[in-house]
């Protein structure tokens, strides 16, 4: 399996499910949408290196480094 | 949701294979390219956020007097995205002192809006923009229409309708969620370019902003268009001023103009102009603006938003979020000098949503009490809490109380005199 950083581009109108140096499980929620939309899971177990918001595409990208 | 993988780090380390001497010519190679890259691109403004000495603060702290029984000629609209009562609170405390005011709060009429959207408690700016512009609900991310994606007429384009000029002014980019809810009906905010169409096709007099990208045809470098079509020369073409500078926003005087500042969102600091610059040349330009209106004057509509208050308190970054409040601070006092002269002026100041879930903590000392005041912030995400409106100018009563965003649009089209609202577009 690939260990290289993988990074989620996530609405960022909602409440992050995690932050900086969490570790995430493979399917994991990671913010709190609306039920009825299609919710951001993690694609690989792994830690939350970074999270940066991106103005012009109002999204949270995730950083996900895969637990090795 | 989308997820890329980083490559970045690969492709370093696939240097790393060749023998030294090529390996050495790569690197040099590299470097060469980004310092001629550094030395073709003039060096960014710089900002410092912890400077406030832009802000010159009032001591006076008496509410504006209400103009009563005037009808009302013009609005002008002023939306700070995410600015929740602690980012004015805080801006307050940082520029004015504990006992001051910022100029949005010397507005003599106070009210509290709910901002939930149809699928959320918590809104985002494009169902917020739609409850605010056309009167109705609809889902986050929705541009100008309910749900069903029935598309709703925008009070900017009923007052167009009824002969007003009409005008955006924004940091972000002009095609950002907020101004694309007044004159635009998309499924979705991330369709920019349809909506920078859009923002034209519906001959809005003045468009000032950033988002040059969604104007430039797919061929030109920096394009965030997916087609060939040009819409600065379509702009020129349909009888635009075209700008982008400070220099020739001051000498603009025709009635429609587009002031494009940057390829994205404006950096918010010289030698662009400032929120406040732009706000007063936009009225400056359309108070000018004599329709064939048997008296000479039809009024305007003016959309004015502070976008970037939202970006600060997304990345929980309090300076960020009092100095763009400051910055849009300033743009109110624009508008409110403007309507204290007129008479004829409606003041609207509110906000989309809070950002951050913002709150001061601690409690200070006699002699320095702000200086213990904490941002905390709970999200980094839009928060579910109600958000204050100000408002002065004829009409500005209507405002007073506990609202539904939706009822704001209401509320001014009554005062237009403009009937039926909400209406759908077809
Ligand atoms: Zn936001």
């Amino acid at each position: 399996m690939s260990t290289e950083p993988i990074v989620l581009r996530v609405s960022a109108t909602y409440d992050l499910n995690v932050k900086v140096g969490d570790r995430v499980r493979l399917g994991e929620r990671l913010h709190k949408g609306p039920n009825e939309d299609r919710h951001p899971i993690a694609p690989v177990s792994g830690v939350v290196k970074s999270i940066e918001f991106d103005a012009g595409d109002h999204e949270f990208a995730i950083t996900i480094a895969p637990a090795a | 949701m989308r997820w890329i993988i980083i490559r970045t780090a690969q492709r370093m380390r696939s240097i790393g294979s060749f023998s030294p001497a090529v390996r050495h010519f790569s690197i040099v190679v590299l470097l060469m390219s980004v310092g001629l890259l550094a030395a073709a691109q003039p060096s960014p403004p710089k900002v410092d956020v912890n400077d406030l000495s832009f802000y010159q603060p009032s001591a006076e702290t008496t509410a504006r007097l209400q103009t009563t029984g005037k009808g009302v000629d013009n609005v002008i609209f002023c939306i700070g995205d995410g600015m929740g009562l602690t980012q004015v609170a805080m801006a307050r405390v940082k520029s004015t002192g504990l006992d001051g005011k910022l100029c949005l709060e010397k507005l003599p009429v106070t009210g509290l809006v709910r901002t939930h959207s149809a699928n959320s408690s918590v809104t985002d700016s494009a169902a917020a923009g739609t409850a605010l512009a056309c009167g109705v609900k609809t889902k986050n991310a929705m541009i100008g229409m309910t749900p069903d994606e029935q598309g709703y007429r925008t009070i900017l384009e009923a007052a167009k309708d009824k002969g007003m000029a009409t005008g955006l002014v924004v940091t972000s980019t002009i095609s950002h969620a907020t101004p694309a809810t007044f004159a635009s009906h998309v499924k979705s905010r991330k369709m920019e370019d349809k909506i920078a169409e859009q923002l034209l096709a519906n001959r809005v007099n003045v468009l000032f902003g950033g988002g040059k990208k969604f104007f430039l045809p797919k061929s030109a470098p920096k394009s965030g268009r997916k087609d060939d079509l040009d819409l600065l020369a379509a702009a020129r073409t349909a009888g635009y001023d075209y700008i982008e500078t400070t220099e020739a926003m001051q000498s603009l005087c025709g009635s429609y103009v587009l002031g494009l500042f940057q390829l994205e969102g404006l950096k918010t600091v010289a030698p662009e102009p400032s929120l406040a610059q732009l706000t007063g040349k936009a009225i400056e330009l359309l108070s000018r603006i004599r329709p064939d209106s048997p008296d000479g004057r039809a009024g305007f509509f003016l959309m004015v938003e502070g976008s970037q208050i939202d970006w600060g308190c997304h990345s929980n970054k309090a300076n960020v979020a009092v100095r763009q409040t400051l910055l849009f601070d300033q743009a109110v006092e624009a508008a409110v000098g403007f309507a204290l002269k007129d008479g004829h002026t409606l003041v609207i100041v509110t906000a989309d949503h809070e950002t951050g879930g913002l709150t001061l903590i601690g409690g200070g000392s006699e002699d320095k009490a702000d200086a213990q005041l904490t941002p905390r912030w709970s999200t980094k995400g839009h928060s579910g809490t109600p958000v204050a409106v100000y408002a002065m100018g004829p009409g500005a009563g209507q405002f007073a109380g506990v609202q539904d965003n939706t009822e704001i649009p209401k509320k001014i089209a009554r005062l237009l005199y403009i009937r039926p609202f909400p209406r759908p577009t077809q």
